[in-house]
């Protein structure tokens, strides 16, 4: 007997068996259909974070108001993480930066208000960011209608806002160049309109409105404390030049927040490498915990296999006995059941791709992120699911080949 | 261009053509069930020719069951010598032997063994699956066969389609197709009424007019007295032979 002649001879079994089949492969399918799908996802939100962590550019560098985290094993959330969290950095921290350190293009602090935004008596949701007039070049903003606050008008302590996209989108007229919007009841007139900036990392840029630093400090109660300084360097943050222009904002920094010589500082300081090297670390992470799920979903689909390939074996005792009788050898009914098992695992594979990849088009549409199908996940997903068949089935098609003919013809 | 053959095998060949188609020689067969030893079969001799339509009857325990597994290869004798068409078998590997019942021997059971899910067509190309031979190769031979026993037009029929009596020509169809030195048939008729298993006989018959050799174990006289010798055994012996 060949061995290609037994693959219609399972597919023959498996269409005459249906409704068995599918049941048997819908445990290959749910196993297969998630791995693609949460890896493919993955996969997808890991690039999307990581182009958008490299478009920062490799001078960009920030200030984080935490105590440096060396000793956890994932290392430093990157700042868009925990935006939101204050601490000890303050705007004269930012403007002392400014003005000491050489070899620094522009600094911007970014300070939240959570105040009320509205335009002609319509609220709208919206982020308030104080910073300085440095953000626009350090972070890249493009505008699509009048322009970015000038330091000059900062000095002068004007209340001038510019918005971002969504706000346009959403009060149409009354948030265009030159009329007022209300920021915590104060009147903001708008000078510029930004470009769509998208999501960063979950947080929507769009509906940002951006004012001035100090007429955000001025809508604060209490204290302002700072999320994060941008400082835009004039070398890479990597080289000789950049690290040491970054040594000497520690060491002003230390100075400003009189840090005793020998303790931690109460500020930590990242670049593009550290956020790149700790995203990697969490989506190793990731991919260890979705590889753990999709192995538990498969090892159950796959000792769904084997008890129905036992019971296969069973029911079809006396046909094995006939066909050692006819002629089969061991090795002929060993690779007759591994064939079949193999082709339902297969069969349940394919399907499960299928469903896996609408559903990471469906995970990464509602995530608005590029992104399909993983191709590894898919080869990896075919490769298991053709394994899971083996390794579950070696078992029963071991013990309808052990099959002694006689007894086999005698079973009833 | 010149065939050579060399001694050894012209002395086989030879051997075969003139070899019966089967001999056993003091053939026992001893189970051990935990302490206890049954002797199924206890020293047989018999000597099957090519062309014979042989009969072996007996009561049940008889041993002719025992001995039948023996003839087909599915079980090796304790004891004894066992030669078909002159070659010493009783030493086989079991992938030897699963040739052997593949290519020489062709079994026709009781209770038929068809496939239930494969139709009569499919079901007489199995022998032919296991010889290696590709779908195209099997189909027009196993149709041939379905031919010779006259369900020609029934191919595309399932076991359940069929009759008693069309299911055990199909068998007997699959039992013929792989040209064996035998067909070694185990009660043919057993699960049948008296008009189908005149037609089973009938078949047997004029399979037997064709030069086929045939063994036929049974417990039925009748069906017993339609074959060219009898053997009959009784305790794991043959007590009458006609041969002899």
């Amino acid at each position: 007997m060949k061995t290609r002649q037994l693959l219609p001879l399972a597919i023959d079994f498996l269409r005459r068996n249906k409704v068995r089949a599918m049941l048997t492969a819908l445990g290959i399918i749910i196993g297969i259909s998630s791995v693609v799908a949460l890896v493919s996802a993955g996969e997808a939100a890991q690039k999307d974070i990581t182009s958008q962590v490299s478009s920062l550019g490799p001078n960009l560098a920030f200030v984080l108001p935490q105590a440096p985290s060396g000793k956890t094993r994932l290392g430093q959330p990157p700042p868009i993480a925990r935006a939101g969290s204050v601490g000890t950095l303050t705007l004269s921290d930012a403007d002392a930066i400014r003005q000491n350190v050489k070899g620094i293009d522009g600094v911007a602090p970014e300070l939240y208000a959570t105040t009320p935004v509205s335009g002609g008596g319509v609220g709208v949701n919206a982020t308030v960011l104080g910073t300085s007039a440095d953000y626009a070049p350090v972070r890249n903003v493009q505008m699509v209608q009048g322009g970015f606050f000038t330091p000059r008008q900062e000095e002068l302590g004007l209340n001038v806002v510019v918005v971002g996209h969504d706000i346009v989108q959403d009060l149409g007229q009354r948030a265009r160049v030159g009329s007022e919007i209300s920021i915590g009841n104060r009147p903001f007139t708008v000078i510029g309109v930004m470009d769509r900036r998208g999501t960063v990392g979950g947080r929507n840029m769009d509906n940002y409105v951006i004012i001035p630093a100090q007429a955000a400090k001025s809508l604060l109660v209490g204290d302002e404390r700072l999320v994060l300084i941008d400082i835009s360097l004039a070398d890479a943050a990597d080289s000789a030049q950049g690290k040491a222009t970054l040594a000497e904002v520690t060491a002003l920094l230390r100075d400003r927040h009189r840090t005793p010589p020998g303790t931690l500082e109460d500020f930590s300081i990242s670049t593009q490498a550290d956020l790149l090297q700790t995203l990697q670390a969490i989506t190793g992470v990731l991919t260890i915990l979705l590889a753990a799920i999709a192995g538990i979903s498969l090892l159950v689909g796959g000792i769904g296999v084997m008890n129905i390939m036992l019971v296969s074996v069973r029911e079809r005792t006396r046909e094995i006995g006939l066909r050692k009788a006819l002629g089969a050898r061991k090795r002929d009914i060993l690779l007759q059941f591994l064939t079949e098992s193999v082709v339902l695992t297969i069969f349940g594979g394919i399907i499960g791709i299928v469903i896996g990849s609408l559903g990471a088009i469906g995970i990464t549409g509602a995530m608005e992120i590029k992104g399909g199908p993983s191709v590894t996940a898919i080869i990896v997903a075919f490769v298991v699911s053709a394994a899971v068949g083996i390794f579950f089935g070696v078992y029963p098609a071991r013990r309808a080949s052990a099959l002694e003919p006689i007894e086999a013809l005698r079973y009833e | 261009m010149s065939i050579t053959v060399t001694t050894e095998e012209a002395t086989e060949i030879a051997e075969r053509d003139d070899a019966p188609a089967l001999e056993l020689r003091g053939i026992r067969k001893i189970y051990n069930s935990g302490s206890v030893a049954f002797e199924a079969v206890r020293g047989i001799d018999l000597i099957v020719n090519k062309g014979d339509f042989v009969a072996v009857t007996g009561a049940s325990g008889s041993g002719k069951s025992t001995l039948m597994n023996m003839i087909g290869c599915l079980d090796r004798p304790s004891y004894g010598l066992y030669r078909m068409e002159g070659e010493e078998i009783s030493h086989k590997t079991e992938n030897e032997l699963a040739e052997i019942r593949n290519r020489r021997i062709g079994f026709v059971f009781q209770s038929y063994n068809l496939l239930a899910r494969a139709t009569a067509l499919e079901n007489v190309e199995v022998p032919l699956f296991y010889r290696g031979l590709p779908r195209r190769k099997r189909v027009p031979l196993a149709k041939a066969m379905l031919e010779r026993v006259g369900l020609g037009a029934r191919g595309d029929h399932t076991p359940a389609q069929l009759s008693g009596g069309e299911q055990q020509r199909v068998a007997i169809a699959r039992a013929l197709v792989g040209d064996p030195t035998i067909v070694l048939a185990d009660e043919p008729t057993g699960n049948l009424d008296t008009s189908r298993t005149e037609e089973i006989l009938q078949l047997f018959e004029a399979l037997h007019e064709e030069g086929r050799t045939i063994v036929l174990i049974t417990h039925e006289d009748e069906v017993a007295s339609r074959a060219k010798r009898s053997v009959v055994m009784r305790d794991g012996l043959i007590i009458r032979d006609d041969a002899q």
